[in-house]
């Protein structure tokens, strides 16, 4: 092995070690951060509620399409939590089981609400065509930001196990196997939603045909 | 026409979840065909207008509402584990099995006692005392647990059909036959106070007339 391919190795080495290192770093502050709850310091659902209020709220926020309900839905989540918080075992990140107490906790509020809803809103004035480009400028921002809340509503009516894999894909950015192991599925599960779910997004945005 | 398998790949292409044959065989059709380039595109754009929507941040005022609601909940807790605390101390865990045993075995002691005696009630024959002053003594009476009813001035056993006791033999039970009925029959022999009644006897039904002395 040539000098610069030892270095590599190496380098890549310290990278693996260091992501090791950093899980296993967070694991263990996880782990003291229930143990710190299990004994009845409130300090520890405090620092639970800032770490992970704005992952909360963003789904959400995402999931139930308006900012009211979204507000409801993270106290829920938060009073879940804080009720379960002891069960967590340490299997997946502290992160993970959020996500999951998360989006269990939309599938009971929002279930019932969505097989209610069969009426389809097409949002055909609002197409996705009509996007301006990505030109920078408070104008352009502005119609950008508009485009993406048009982008939000249609969201919202998608079929809840196609948006739940939307929203943790592209608006909580996790991987497909983090999303996997949020909602309970296989990998190829989790492609195909996300493929299904953007593009029924597409065809209502475009076609305006739902 | 693209089918669902196109439209994966190219959602996975986006994501950069592709092996290196696939994004070579799928950027072939993107740059080929213009169906599957405008899908690509349009692809592309949601998942840019989504990204957008990832600031969406919780307004100030969620905290305290939160931290409001655990404080509830911490003190409901709280309530029932002081509650738990106080039961364990009257009744230490190991002896809360038996104690659930007894507790059904009494509640069940309770049901049957109390459902046999509304039972025993339900069966007690209805003894009507005739109103002061009056000269008509009661209108039912029970004699060894068959109910007799007046009709007139005679009684009447009171599950005999109509029709039965209208064609009933008479017989005519004098005096020292009364004194043999207390011998043969002592559970019948009530009978002979009530003069006439009317009675199924060894499988027949009979007009008893008791004949008094004075007779």
């Amino acid at each position: 092995m040539s000098k610069k391919g030892r270095e590599d190795a190496s380098g890549n080495d310290r990278e693996a070690n260091d992501v090791q290192a950093l899980t296993a770093t967070t694991i263990a502050h996880d782990r003291d951060l229930v143990t710190r709850h299990l004994y009845g310091d409130p300090a520890a659902f405090d620092e639970v509620y800032e770490r992970f209020s704005a992952l909360v709220f963003r789904l959400a926020r995402r999931m139930a399409g308006d900012e009211a309900l979204a507000e409801d839905l993270s106290q829920e989540i938060f009073l879940r939590i804080f009720r379960y918080l002891e069960n967590f075992r340490g299997r997946s990140s502290l992160e993970t089981w959020v996500y999951r107490v998360s989006i269990n906790c939309c599938r009971t509020r929002l279930g019932r609400r969505w097989r209610r809803r069969r009426v389809f809103v097409a949002v055909e004035d609002e197409r996705l065509d009509q996007m301006p480009a990505p030109v920078e400028g408070t104008e352009a921002r502005l119609e950008r930001r508009e485009a993406a809340e048009t982008v939000g509503r249609a969201l919202a009516q998608l079929p809840l196990e196609f948006r739940e894999a939307v929203v943790l894909r592209d608006i909580s950015g996790l991987a497909y196997d983090d999303i996997a192991a949020v909602l309970g599925v296989r990998i190829g599960t989790v492609r195909s939603r996300i493929a299904r779910g953007r593009d029924r997004l597409r065809r209502l945005l475009v076609e305006g045909d739902g | 026409m693209t089918n669902e398998a196109t439209v994966e790949l190219l959602s996975r292409l986006l994501d950069g979840d592709v092996s290196a044959v696939e994004r070579e065989r799928i950027e072939e059709r993107i740059e080929t065909d213009a169906e599957t380039r405008e899908i690509y595109e349009g692809l592309r754009r949601v998942r840019s207008s989504l990204g957008q929507l990832a600031d969406a941040a919780p307004p100030a005022y969620l905290g305290a509402m939160v931290h409001r609601r655990v404080a509830l909940e911490a003190e409901k807790v709280g309530l029932r584990s002081r509650l738990e605390r106080r039961l364990h101390w009257l009744l230490p865990p190991m002896l809360l099995p038996a104690f659930a045993v007894v507790l059904a075995l009494a509640a069940m002691f309770y049901l049957l006692a109390n459902g046999l005696a509304r039972y025993e009630r339900a069966h007690e024959p209805l003894i009507l005392s005739a109103p002061p002053g009056s000269a008509r003594g009661p209108e039912v009476v029970e004699i060894d647990s068959r109910v007799f009813v007046r009709e007139g001035s005679r009684w009447l056993e009171s599950d005999l059909t109509p029709a039965a006791v209208a064609t009933a033999r008479q017989r005519r039970v004098r005096p020292d036959e009364i004194a043999e009925w207390a011998r043969s029959r002592p559970r019948l022999a009530a009978l002979a106070e009530l003069g006439v009644v009317v009675v199924e006897l060894d499988g027949e039904i009979v007009e008893l007339v008791f004949e008094t002395g004075s007779d």
